[in-house]
């Protein structure tokens, strides 16, 4: 039964998600959403929901200073500034992803002078976001 | 230990009192410019000092949409604007006189410290003043507008002419200070300075945009703004800039004309010092 269950769900994610894409008809199969396909995503999981938050001008808003090295790469989105690092290799840079959250919350306790905005110790963006977007880092 | 707590005490009053104490002198000024100055030149090798009025234009990182700026400088979109200008320089007050009889320093060393009154002369300071002094009404909006417009007009007589504003009296030394403090301070929830950007990542890209260098910051103002021209108010004194850098890292804007943007924009101008003015400039 139980496995009838997660067949069923398996199917329906795939149709859910076919559904999406034959809404964004500028997306090509594959790709990541873009910030507006972010906001009629029903279901995401939380490495998809840290995508979501990290290119989402009004939360993480990381591209407005890192590039991400990722393979599906939506076309129509522009790739992010060079003040920061780029996001590669981040599971080998940061083996513990608890050092990575540290860094996101509040990046002047490695570094005073960084230019990088402490985005939960000013309350930017919620804890959930925090850890959504650590989830999705740590996927490059 | 008497005698060790009261040493610590003293110790302890010193560093507090210090920055009051000890303001700072004309020679560290001189090494600050120098330091500030070198910082763009040894970062942008081949960019000289006067170039810097081109702000980002002169950026090697910019050289793509320089074109694009080459090409709307051919007719620039803030000509008949300057015409305008130039008519309402000259037109009399009601007692006959007109601007050209305003009691004004040069163009190139504004913002001017006043002893007397302990306090900066900037440009819009003086205009007000010298229309109210004629009887006249003062320009109620001091950020864009004829405000910017006229200024614009006064100070593009000065173009050519390298920034030199006065620093020697202990007074503008005081404003200096309050005015690099605020240049360095973090602010805003987003926790940035005026250096995080136009100076620690000048000419770095922020999402498609590059970030302007410091150096070139005031000596082309005002500014005439495409930006602010979709909004249907493109010019733009500094003062108003200051106030949107501010609102971009979530920070409460000040006031225009009031004491931190007067002493942010003396810092500025004598950061600046020896980069000649051009006026207006055009930008994104």
């Amino acid at each position: 039964m139980l496995r009838f269950r997660n067949i069923l769900a398996a199917v329906s994610a795939v149709l859910l998600l076919g559904l999406a894409s034959s809404y964004m008809p500028i997306a090509a199969a594959g790709d990541l959403p873009t910030e507006k396909g972010c906001k009629t995503l029903k279901e995401a999981d939380s490495v998809m929901k840290g995508w979501c938050a990290a290119i989402t001008r009004r939360k993480g808003n990381c591209l407005s200073c890192h590039q991400a090295v990722v393979d599906n790469w939506p076309a129509t989105l522009p790739p992010g500034g060079n003040i920061g690092p780029p996001f590669v290799a981040m599971s080998a840079r940061f083996p513990n992803s608890e050092d990575l959250r540290a860094q996101i919350w509040d990046p002047t306790v490695k570094n005073p002078n960084s230019s990088m905005p402490p985005f939960g110790k000013h309350k930017l963006i919620s804890e959930k976001d925090i850890d959504n977007i650590v989830a999705w880092l740590s996927t490059l | 230990m008497k005698k060790f707590l009261t040493a610590v005490l003293m110790a302890g009053a010193f560093v507090i009192g210090a920055p009051a104490a000890n303001a700072i002198s004309e020679a560290e000024i001189k090494k600050d410019i120098e330091e500030f100055q070198n910082f763009f030149l040894k970062r942008f090798p081949g960019v000289t000092l006067a170039e810097y009025s081109d702000g980002v234009n002169a950026l090697p990182q910019y050289a793509e949409r320089r074109a694009n700026w080459e090409l709307l400088m051919e007719f620039p979109p803030y000509e008949t604007e300057m015409d305008k200008a130039a008519e309402e320089w000259v037109k009399p007050f009601a007692n006959g006189k007109t601007f050209d009889d305003c009691d004004l320093a040069a163009g190139n060393v504004y913002p001017v410290y006043d002893a007397a009154t302990d306090d900066l002369r900037t440009l819009v300071g003086d205009i007000n003043a010298c229309l109210k002094a004629n009887g006249e009404k003062p320009i109620r909006n001091v950020k864009v507008g004829k405000m910017a417009r006229l200024i614009a007009h006064y100070r593009a007589q000065f173009n050519g002419q390298p920034m030199a504003v006065d620093y020697s009296q202990a007074g503008a030394q005081k404003w200096y200070e309050k005015g690099r403090q605020f240049y360095w301070a973090k602010r805003g929830q987003l926790n940035f300075s005026c250096a995080n950007c136009h100076v620690q990542n000048a000419g770095n890209k922020i999402r498609g945009d590059v970030l302007s260098p410091g150096l070139g910051h005031t000596s082309g103002f005002p500014v005439y703004r495409t930006k602010w021209a979709v909004a249907g108010k493109p010019w733009g004194t500094i003062h108003r800039r200051y106030g949107g850098c501010n609102k971009q890292v979530r920070a409460k804007p000040f006031k225009a004309q009031g004491a931190e943007y007067k002493a942010l924009e003396l810092y500025e101008a004598v950061m600046n010092t020896g980069v000649p003015l051009k006026v207006p400039s055009q930008r994104q």
